[in-house]
């Protein structure tokens, strides 16, 4: 889910640098004290994330993991995200510099999504938080492959083409994060209950 | 943080170590070598598939487009040199993926100057008859006999010139196998050293965060 650079256009670029330095903005205003070591930690995780290879199918794809990110931080994650994307472009030659708006936006964006819709449903019934859980997890991918076609197409490729490759490449990623997901949450709601959004005052 | 949350941290970063080395891809990598009049490419993505049925192009240095193809199953595509210039020959491999590898104008500068000029077509095992070794030592065996008595410069560089055509004809053909084994095993992915690295920064961050959020309680 990383682009390279020299394959988006310049608006693109522009567009997506904007939306992640007004995400940065929120995130690192709405960020407290007791939440920075946890938002470091998930950037760590994020980090590491990405060199998680599924072996599934017939694309290349990796864990992205910016569910649980979303989920855990609201709108932190899009510091703890930008700041991992920037680490893996100088270490690992992921992405770009030039495309690091774009590849922060289309991973963060779909994790304050998820925090926007799923995190209310973890203090339901533990049938519906595990579900909601799972389909954060879930979605954050497939919204995460949708950025990435909308901004594919925007710089003139084929939308339906890019996106549905983009979404069924990552059909294998959404599931096993959501399941992840799924597990991060059941495990966090046992141990650090604390920890999960609503059971404290701000995100 | 409790310790079980590190420990699912950990575990989880175990699971990219063991996980990772079959394939992990968000680079794609484009390496390409010339041979003679030949311009060899292979592509891969950073974990080792090849990048097949894949577009690439090749842009001189005022980036006009010179020659496009796809790779094949291989992910290996070559074309004969189009230009003498700094070439950049660029991998588009779908879904944002694309690479990147120079030509220099020097490199191909060399290429070219070794093959004659008669060699410069793209297919080298040509129909033309080739100066076998029998006629090479026909030709060779008097020009050396004359060369002490006063052999005429023309035949020397005559000579000379066949002798290293003969050569460079045969380095590209023992070179080949080594220059794609060259592009098989240039792919570089993240070591241990990247990844710990990235870590030890984002735990700094943390400790500059609270540090500066720690000042302003203070204040």
């Amino acid at each position: 889910m990383h682009i390279a650079e020299g394959v988006l256009s310049g608006p693109v670029l522009a567009a997506g640098f904007a939306i992640t330095v007004v995400g940065v903005g929120i995130g690192l205003k709405k960020l407290d004290f007791e939440h920075i070591a946890e938002t470091g930690m998930m950037a760590a995780a994020f980090f590491v994330a990405s060199l998680v290879h599924v072996p599934i199918g017939p694309a290349n794809v990796h864990l992205i993991l910016n569910g649980v990110v979303g989920l855990l931080l609201g709108w932190a994650a899009f510091p703890a995200i930008a700041t991992a994307l920037l680490l893996q472009a100088v270490f690992f030659q992921f992405g770009g510099f030039t495309s690091l708006g774009v590849n922060t936006a289309i991973m963060a964006l779909p994790a304050v999504a998820g925090y926007y819709l799923f995190a209310p449903l973890l203090n339901k019934s533990p049938k519906i938080a595990a579900g909601a859980a799972f389909a954060c997890g879930f979605t954050a991918v497939m919204l995460g492959a949708l950025l990435l076609g909308g901004a594919l197409f925007l710089s003139d490729e084929n939308f339906l083409e890019v996106a549905s490759i983009a979404v069924s490449a990552h059909i294998p990623v959404m599931i096993i994060e959501g399941f992840i997901t799924l597990f991060c949450i059941g495990f966090l709601k046992k141990v650090r209950p604390e920890m999960l959004p609503g059971k404290e005052n701000s995100p | 943080m409790t310790k079980r949350f590190f420990l699912l941290l950990l575990l989880l970063f175990a699971w990219g170590f063991i996980d990772c080395p079959p394939a992990m891809a968000h680079r794609v990598n484009v390496f390409a070598w010339v041979e003679g009049s030949t311009i060899y490419t292979t592509s891969k993505f950073s974990g080792g598939r090849v990048a097949q049925k894949s577009l690439i192009e090749v842009y001189d240095s005022q980036k006009n487009l010179l020659i496009s193809g796809h790779t094949d199953d291989a992910g290996a595509f070559s074309f004969p040199v189009p230009k003498i210039d700094d070439l950049e020959i660029v991998l588009q491999a779908g879904s944002g993926h694309r690479g990147t590898w120079q030509i220099k104008r020097l490199e191909l500068a060399e290429a070219q100057e070794d093959q004659p000029a008669e060699n410069r077509e793209p297919n080298r095992t040509s129909s033309k008859p080739q100066p076998t070794p029998t006629t090479l030592i026909k030709k060779s065996k008097p020009q050396s006999c004359l060369h002490s008595s006063g052999q005429s410069p023309e035949a020397t560089i005559e000579l000379e010139k066949i002798i290293e055509e003969a050569i460079s004809r045969t380095l590209d053909r023992k070179l080949h196998p080594l220059m794609t084994m060259i592009a098989e095993t240039r792919n570089p992915k993240p070591g241990f050293k990247d990844i710990l690295g990235g870590l030890g920064y984002i735990f700094g961050l943390i400790g500059v965060a609270a540090y500066v959020h720690s000042r302003r309680k203070h204040q």
